[in-house]
C-alpha cells in the first residue's frame, strides 16, 4: 500500500461501503481472491494434495486485488461499465499493480536481472504472476492457467476483437502483455542511457 | 433519501403530471414509479450492492453504442454460462452469494457487477 499511497491524489477515498478497506485473509475455501465493494479484499485457502494454498500469502495476488481497489477509488465509473475491454483493463491494472509493487523490492530486482540476464521483457519471476495459485489450479484444470504460473506477462498474445477472445483469460493477458513489454522496453532504454 | 433517489422521484412526479395532462393512460406514470422505486431500493441498500459511486456506472464512452451493447450482451451471456452472473431480488443479500459470482441481474433486467476475482 505504501507504493500506491505515494502516488494517489490527496483525498482519494476507497469506493467500498466501509471507509476503511477491509481485508479478509481466509474468507473460505476457494482457489481465488476477490475485490468487492461490500467486503473489500477477500482471500481464500484450499488444500491441493498435501499442500494448502493460501491466496493471501501471495504478494502477486494481494497486489492484484489491491489494484482493483485502487482503480475503483480513482475511476469508480469503470467498475460497472459492462464492456469486455473495460473489464480487461481493470484486470490488467491489477496485474500492473503486482508487477510495479514487486519492482519496489530490491531483492526482486536483483533476481530478475540475474534470471533474465538483462532481457527484462522475457519470462521471469516478475512476469510469472501468482505461481503457487497457478500451480494449485493447474492440478485440476490444466488448461485454465499458464503452464508456469497463473498468467505470464511475457507472452505472445496480440489484440483480437472481444467476441473472438472471450472468455476472460486472454483479456487479462492482452493488457498485461502490452504494459509489460512497453514498460520493460522503457526500463532497458533508460538503463542503456 | 439520497440525491439520486430524490431526483428519480422528482422525475417520476414530473412524468406523472405530464401524463395526466395529456391522456388518462397511466403507463408513463407507472413506469416512472417503477424507476423511482428501483432507485430508492438501490440507494438505500436494499440489494446491498450499490456502493456510493455505483450510480456513476455506464458513463464510459461508447457504452450505449450498438457495438458496445452487443459486446455487453456477449459478455453477460458468457458470464451466465459460467455461473458468474446470477439473478437476484431487490432485497437479496449479496454477501451470501457464492464468491465466484461477479455479476447480478436485478428483477428489472439490469446487470450490475459486484466484484472482480484474481484467477478467472
Amino acid at each position: 500500500m505504501s507504493f500506491w499511497a505515494s502516488l494517489l491524489p490527496q483525498g482519494t477515498r476507497w469506493t467500498t461501503i466501509s471507509s476503511v478497506l477491509q481485508a479478509t485473509l481466509v474468507a473460505g475455501q476457494w482457489l481465488n481472491a476477490r475485490y468487492t465493494r461490500f467486503a473489500g479484499l477477500q482471500f481464500y485457502q484450499q488444500p491441493v494434495g498435501a499442500i494448502t494454498v493460501f491466496t493471501g500469502e501471495s504478494p502477486d495476488v494481494v497486489c492484484h486485488e489491491l489494484g482493483h481497489a485502487v482503480l475503483d477509488a480513482l475511476r469508480p465509473e469503470l467498475f460497472n461499465a459492462g464492456l469486455p475491454e473495460t473489464a480487461a483493463f481493470h484486470e490488467s491494472f491489477g496485474d500492473m499493480s503486482s508487477i510495479l509493487t514487486a519492482l519496489q523490492v530490491p531483492s526482486i530486482r536483483t533476481k530478475v536481472l540475474a534470471e533474465t540476464q538483462g532481457r527484462l521483457n522475457s519470462s521471469s519471476r516478475l512476469s510469472r504472476m501468482a505461481e503457487q495459485l497457478g500451480w494449485g489450479i493447474r492440478q485440476s484444470r490444466p488448461t485454465a492457467v499458464d503452464v508456469d504460473c497463473l498468467r505470464n506477462a511475457a507472452n505472445r498474445h496480440y489484440y483480437q476483437a472481444p467476441t473472438s477472445y472471450w472468455p476472460g483469460h486472454a483479456l487479462r493477458s492482452f493488457g498485461r502483455a502490452n504494459f509489460f513489454a512497453v514498460w520493460m522496453d522503457f526500463c532497458l532504454e533508460d538503463a542503456n542511457g | 433519501m439520497g440525491d439520486n433517489a430524490r431526483a428519480a422521484v422528482d422525475e417520476g412526479q414530473a412524468r406523472d403530471q405530464k401524463a395526466s395532462s395529456v391522456t388518462d393512460d397511466l403507463s408513463a406514470a407507472i413506469e416512472a414509479m417503477k424507476r423511482a422505486t428501483h432507485t430508492l431500493v438501490t440507494a438505500t441498500g436494499g440489494a446491498q450492492l450499490l456502493a456510493p459511486a455505483d450510480e456513476e456506472q455506464g458513463t464510459c464512452a461508447g457504452g450505449s453504442s450498438p457495438a458496445a451493447n452487443a459486446d455487453s450482451e456477449h459478455l453477460y451471456r458468457s458470464l451466465e454460462e459460467t455461473g458468474q452472473l446470477v439473478d437476484v431480488g431487490w432485497s437479496s443479500d449479496l454477501t451470501t452469494l457464492p464468491p465466484d459470482v461477479t455479476h447480478v441481474r436485478l428483477p428489472d433486467g439490469t446487470v450490475k457487477r459486484i466484484g472482480f476475482t484474481a484467477a478467472y
